[in-house]
């Protein structure tokens, strides 16, 4: 009886604290995730950044950001994103939000906005890339005329944000890139480039004649940077005596209407340069020959662009939704690939929202935002054929893509 | 006097002129949305069996505008007598209008909708409806 008894009360005792004791200890999951890929995607519907993961193609996060994207850049070492609103709202506002890298563990964890902060009609990122200054993330505020730079290495939510501030010659939109020791600021509406010196914030010259500036690019070899104007580009030097320079102009090729307003980085020294909206050609030159020149490359109507980070490829998809492949170098066609039904009706992209579908590569491998049908075509270009859609929902648009290896490679 | 007239005439025709060709140079300025044929194709996501008393006066404000299109006139009125189905009179001025534009223009495209409109929406049909409100 008495064993029957203590053997009740043991039994008693090591069963009760499971119950009694409340916020008991928790197995914790890991939320790492092995992805090769992540693609941040601008759906402009409610105005959210969707992470897609590959291989496995999945959409792991909806990250709720201020609505009306306009612009989805990475930073220079691909912690942050940064989500910048367009001018359809009254509220101008820029969201920072992790990318989840990992670096110790070299995997993925669930991205999240870190702070959303105020900036007049921001811009200034190229390329998917934010501006910099001194290695710094830099917004130039079209609004305000200023070139914030953000000094704080590590951004969290509730930290002062220590920023420097450049002044910039007039209110207007900007196309800009950091030279040597000098930053170049090219004004659309005033039609010059303002040249600034980095370590005193002093302008250093003005170089004018150069009506709707729209659009630049750098030669990195030559450090030499393009800005397009309304008939011709400027070409303007960066290094030793060509420091802030007039080199060259280089007329458009005659007849064919408007000029330059972004550039795709091609094979070699070549660079393939485009209007904006649906367009009709793209024009191509080889900053290897002097003097420069241009030359036509006419594509079916085309709504979007991009070349493959090696060169390798000029992505050119037509308004009926065939993804054209060209040689990067001498725009030879190789290959059409059917990835959506045609976009209906005008696609004029103003400064309200993104609503452009966008291209993005790596290794081989296309995604293409397909904004009419609210997916993304991921397509294998080698093989020249769509390996798979995956549905966003929403009107997808902008894309940031972040490769595991390439964040590797930048942090060792 | 009359030279003071003469002279602010003409520079406001100048200012005209300027202001004018200013919106079409000017890169990423508010392009022309297509405000009527978003109207419609708003209304048309929703639709169900005929058009209510409010999407009616909608139609209407669409029929007596001066900017509005003869094509969008005749899309705007045939959604305005659909009674679950679109009239058979409707559909043969909407069947002119898909023969006589691009076929991926959004005027074709909302002139389809309508036309093969049948108590609802289809679901690949709102999204089309939907990329247009959304593009503008």
């Amino acid at each position: 009886m008495f064993i029957r008894i203590i053997s009740l009360i043991v039994l008693f005792l090591s069963y009760a604290p499971n119950h009694v004791f409340g916020h008991g200890a928790v197995q914790r999951a890991s939320e790492l995730k092995d992805s090769e890929i992540r693609l941040f995607v601008a759906d402009n519907m409610n105005g959210s950044v969707v992470v897609v993961d590959f291989p496995d193609g999945e959409v792991t996060h909806r990250v709720s950001t201020s609505p009306s994207i306009m612009i989805l850049a990475s930073n220079k070492d691909n912690k942050y994103i940064y989500a910048m609103r367009g001018r359809d709202t009254d509220d101008d506002l820029t969201s920072i939000l992790s990318t989840g890298f990992d670096l110790e563990e070299k995997q993925f964890r669930k991205p999240h906005v870190i702070r959303t902060i105020k900036t007049d009609t921001p811009g200034g990122p190229r390329d998917s890339k934010m501006a910099t200054v001194g290695g710094y993330d830099a917004i130039l505020t079209e609004g305000e005329a200023e070139v914030v730079v953000i000094m704080s290495d590590d951004i969290d939510g509730y930290s002062e944000l220590k920023t420097k501030r450049y002044k910039i010659a007039a209110p207007d939109h900007y196309h800009y890139l950091e030279g040597e020791t000098y930053l170049y600021i090219g004004h659309l509406f005033n039609g010059f480039v303002q040249v600034l010196d980095r370590s005193t914030g002093e302008e250093v010259k003005r170089i004018k004649g150069c009506p709707m500036l729209h659009g630049m690019t750098e030669d990195e070899e030559s450090g030499r940077l393009i800005f397009s104007c309304a008939r011709d580009v400027i070409v303007v030097g960066t290094l030793g005596a060509e420091k802030a320079k007039l080199i060259a102009r280089i007329p458009y090729p005659e007849n064919t209407g408007r000029g330059c307003a972004a550039f795709l980085k091609g094979e070699g020294r070549v660079q393939w340069c485009y209007t904006e909206g649906i367009i009709p050609r793209l024009y191509r030159i080889d900053l290897s020959q002097e003097p420069y020149q241009f030359t036509t490359l006419s594509v079916a109507s085309s709504i979007q662009q991009n070349s493959t980070d090696d060169g390798k490829y000029l992505m050119v998809l037509s308004k009926q939704g065939v993804l054209y492949l060209y040689h990067g170098r001498d725009g030879t066609l190789i290959k059409e690939i059917k990835v959506s039904e045609p976009f209906l009706g005008d696609w004029f992209e103003d400064v309200g929202k993104a609503i452009l579908p966008d291209i993005e590569s790596h290794n081989g491998v296309a995604y293409i935002t397909l904004t009419h049908e609210g997916r993304i075509a991921e397509i294998d270009l080698e093989q020249g054929k769509v390996k798979r859609y995956i549905d966003i929902g929403g009107f997808p648009t902008r894309i940031v893509l972040l490769a595991k290896e390439t964040l590797i490679e930048a942090s060792n | 006097m009359n030279k003071s007239i003469k002279i602010l005439f003409l520079g406001m025709i100048a200012v005209f002129i300027g202001t004018f060709f200013q919106s079409n140079i000017s890169a990423h300025a508010d392009h022309d949305k297509d405000a009527i044929i978003i109207k419609m194709a708003d209304i048309m996501i929703n639709l169900e069996h005929f058009p209510t008393v409010d999407e009616k006066k909608k139609l209407q404000s669409v029929l007596d505008s001066a900017s509005s299109t003869d094509q969008e006139k005749i899309i705007a009125n045939a959604i305005m007598h659909i009674q679950h189905k679109s009239r058979v009179e409707d559909q043969d001025k909407l069947q002119i209008i898909i023969d006589n534009t691009v076929a991926t223009s959004t005027v074709s495209a909302l002139a389809k909708i309508v036309q093969s409109f049948s108590h609802g929406i289809s679901r690949t049909d709102k999204r089309k409806l939907q990329t247009i409100k959304f593009k503008g």
